[in-house]
């Protein structure tokens, strides 16, 4: 198929969703542009140039929902703009190639005049992420994870801090957006994912229907992984607040990390945080019972592990010894063997779960196509072959990069 | 898809909504008890309890059963697991495609089983007691407990979660009374939705409750259907960028029966769809006056079988949002229009057919049916098909807003 990209026939279900992927390299200063511009094309087109009118056309179409969203992994950017409508088998109604026809709308015939998006609709976006961050700021999770941010992007890998600076949205015009939106978006030809339970060879006939005209460009994009976080110096930092709690960061990074890696630093983040094994909460919590929540990320591509605890500020100095004994302690992995197996156990009834769930399969179609060429099961079996050795080996190169507190003024 | 419900001898209502071709088990322990619950009568002696003991009690079942704690046990087998305490109930719940039946009997078991001492208190209420901390930092939390803290026009409710103070000095004899009064099979439900065999999780819960004990106490709650509110108005101070309100209005729809209150809730949400959603003429105007910036936001539900309404929005502009929001409800200005009825008619039955594809979509708003409204069974097209244009507006002309509560937030 010419402008389907993947396609899965699932009639176990009642709904249909189609992503609409637009994939790109931008730049820093384009990373305020890139946020903003999915909500200028989620709530009006040309055609439809009022949130109130556009909202009723797509209840007339049957459209479930219509939205778009920016994500970014490193120096890969996304927008997905995704349309969830019912199979057609279920409604009287000829409805698919109008509601397909909307979304391209959306997308290829946005609410621009004279070469800026309406001012009204571009203000009330710029005003609203202002408020956003505004609120942000006095948000203490929010705060101490931006404050966390900025200590990692010292070095230059992540530009995430960008998204929460205030100077940057307030300095965006909507000539940025528009010249943004003719560059990544305007003459681009999406990857397009379906998965659900209509007439392939239709939606296949309506997108080149309307997208054969607008001589689209394909594109294909060469990601280089060498964004793996370099060894440097260890950061401590400690900022006052006058929040109720205070929230402790630690963040290990991984040295000479590399790529068959990654699934030993998933296996680690599960047995720290996942609920096969949850090392966190049994020490922090069960045992010791200093705080009432914690957990843990990875940043996969980053060899990163980021440990947050919610907790007092007298049981800080306690919580860092508990999580430094326990990031040691993977250096010895026969310790957790019980815990390893209940995670590869887990993991297989996931495996069964994500059956059910029409998003994770949606999901995974993309995935599958953009992050990882294995399935979930090559995956799985990859995790559950692990040796290890190669657990300790990681084990012995994780270094404690940096240590953040914001802490609360109020026990 | 149909739901079946068994009564069982000793009083316990279990609902399943049984789909075979599902992968997965969810099954809901409810106990209908909840935060705003803290005066009854056993035995005829009156008790009162502070604020936070359905929430504490939640806790200390999960984390000290005869199994250890629930939810470690639970994560070895794989099953995801939670609890959660809200206003007029406690939900206990396990998720899983693996060890159904044993899952079901650790459940039973363990919830009805906690052991309890000194030290095993002063543990569990070191966590609460930094859950209590997290919520005191959020806006949402401070905002919501003191609307419903005046919407539901009891003296003493402040909110669920509790005081510090409470929380640091409670007393085992009085965390024994609750567990005792309201863990009991007559004022509890099971709902089990998903794939499962239906005699099998029968037999299982039958002969695991036939295993427990439980007092014959005489147990009167004391609710004060009181159509009221506590408070007009109430400022909070708290960390924010924005002002916020929120004005709740409280509905005289507590003697209703369950398919009208079900069928009121219906027409309230066309109501505020309409009246205060993006297709309003009212949200556009808050926009452009730039009285909001992300417009009105709008819910609706049931407390104490009392419907309510919330209309709040951002907004450093609270006063002009207040008499803008109170102005439209006291001259009733409101929009019928019928050809959005009919959409939101159409939309509302094509959620209800994807509801299907989800057995926590099925499950959810049947508890809710169950516990809130009286209604035990599923929402079903048909229910949606007899809703009328005409009945919408009348019964939505009709009712009394008069009785609000406002909450301002600011920063501190």
């Amino acid at each position: 198929m010419k402008y389907i990209t993947k396609k899965a026939k699932n009639d176990k279900f009642s709904t249909t969703l189609i992503n609409f992927i637009f994939q790109f390299k931008c730049t820093n200063d384009e990373i305020m542009a890139f946020t903003m511009l999915p909500n200028m094309l989620s709530f009006t087109n040309k055609k439809y140039n009022e949130d109130d009118t556009f909202a009723k056309e797509k209840l007339k179409r049957y459209i479930m929902s219509f939205g778009a969203r920016s994500q970014s992994i490193n120096n890969e950017y996304f927008i997905n703009f995704s349309l969830l409508i019912p199979n057609t088998n279920l409604i009287d109604d000829d409805f698919l190639e109008s509601a397909i026809n909307f979304a391209l709308d959306s997308i290829y015939e946005p609410n621009i005049e004279d070469d800026l998006f309406k001012e009204k609709y571009f203000e009330r976006e710029k005003r609203s992420y202002i408020e956003y961050l505004l609120n942000g700021y006095k948000n203490v999770n929010f705060i101490a994870e931006k404050n966390v941010l900025e200590i990692l992007d010292k070095n230059g890998v992540f530009n995430k801090s960008k998204y929460s600076d205030l100077e940057n949205i307030k300095q965006l015009e909507n000539k940025d957006l528009v010249d943004f939106y003719n560059k990544y978006i305007k003459n681009i030809k999406p990857k397009i994912f379906i998965n659900g339970n209509i007439d392939f060879d239709k939606v296949e006939y309506y997108l080149e229907n309307y997208m054969k005209p607008l001589h689209l460009k394909d594109y294909k994009l060469d990601f280089d992984y060498d964004f793996y976080f370099k060894d440097r110096d260890f950061i401590e930092k400690n900022d006052k607040s006058n929040y109720y709690q205070s929230i402790l960061y630690m963040v290990y990074n991984v040295s000479d990390y590399k790529e068959t890696d990654m699934y030993i630093l998933y296996l680690l983040n599960l047995l720290l945080s996942s609920s096969a094994s949850d090392l966190l909460i049994k020490r922090l919590r069960k045992k010791y019972n200093l705080v009432y929540t914690c957990g843990s990320s990875i940043l996969i591509r980053n060899g990163l592990i980021i440990i947050k605890a919610n907790c007092s500020l007298k049981n800080i100095e306690m919580a860092k010894l508990v999580i430094k004994d326990l990031m040691l302690s993977f250096k010895n992995m026969d310790t957790y063997k019980e815990e390893v197996s209940n995670i590869i156990y887990k993991l297989h009834l996931n495996l069964e779960r994500s059956k059910d769930d029409f998003f994770e399969l949606s999901s995974n179609l993309i995935n599958n196509y953009f992050k990882s060429d294995k399935t979930r099961e090559e995956e799985l079996n990859i995790i559950s072959n692990l040796e290890k050795s190669d657990i300790e080996n990681l084990a012995n190169r994780l270094n404690l990069n940096c240590i953040y507190t914001l802490e609360g003024n109020n026990e | 898809m149909n739901s079946e419900l068994f009564v069982l001898d000793n009083g316990l209502k279990v609902f399943f909504v049984n789909d075979n071709n599902k992968h997965t088990t969810y099954i809901n322990l409810i106990v209908k008890y909840g935060g705003i619950d803290n005066t009854f009568y056993k035995n005829k002696k009156k008790y009162k309890i502070n604020d936070g003991m359905a929430h504490f009690i939640e806790h200390l079942v999960l984390e000290s059963s005869c199994f250890g704690d629930l939810m470690e046990n639970f994560g070895k087998l794989g099953i995801a697991s939670n609890g959660l305490t809200g206003l007029e109930k406690t939900q206990f719940y396990i998720d899983t495609v693996d060890h159904i039946y044993d899952g079901l009997k650790v459940l039973i078991k363990g919830i009805h089983n906690p052991v309890i001492n000194q030290e095993i208190i002063d543990n569990i209420k070191k966590p609460i007691i930094e859950e209590k901390k997290r919520s005191l930092d959020n806006k949402f939390s401070n905002l919501y407990n003191e609307t419903f803290s005046n919407l539901i026009d009891n003296k003493t409710f402040k909110s669920v979660l509790g005081e510090i103070n409470y929380l640091n000095n409670i007393k085992e004899k009085d965390i024994l009374t609750c567990f005792k009064t309201f863990y009991r099979p007559e004022n509890e439900i099971i709902v089990i939705g998903g794939r499962f065999d239906k005699n099998k999780v029968l037999e299982v819960i039958k002969s695991t409750y036939d295993e427990l004990s439980f007092e014959n106490d005489i147990v009167k709650r004391i609710n004060n259907h009181k159509s009221t509110v506590k408070k007009k108005e109430a400022i909070v101070k708290t960390n924010t960028g924005t002002g916020r309100v929120a004005i709740a209005f409280k509905l005289d729809s507590v003697n209703l029966t369950p398919y009208e209150k079900l069928k009121l809730d219906s027409y309230i949400f066309c109501f505020l769809r309409s009246n205060f959603g993006i297709m309003s003429k009212l949200n556009k105007k808050m926009i452009e006056e730039k009285i909001t910036t992300d417009g009105i936001q709008y819910s609706n539900g049931i407390v104490e079988g009392y419907h309510y309404i919330i209309i709040e929005a951002n907004t450093d502009n609270q006063d002009i949002f207040i008499n803008n929001i109170l102005d439209y409800f006291k001259d009733k200005k409101f929009i019928f229009d019928k050809s959005l009825y009919e959409l939101d008619k159409k939309s509302a039955i094509i959620n209800l057919i994807s509801r299907k594809d989800s057995i926590y979509n099925m499950v959810d708003p049947f508890i809710e049916n169950i516990i809130s409204y009286g209604y035990e069974e599923l929402d079903t097209i048909d229910f949606i098909n007899k809703l009328s244009f005409k009945e919408f507006k009348d019964i939505i002309t009709k009712l009394n807003f008069s009785n609000y509560t406002i909450t301002k937030l600011i920063n501190k």
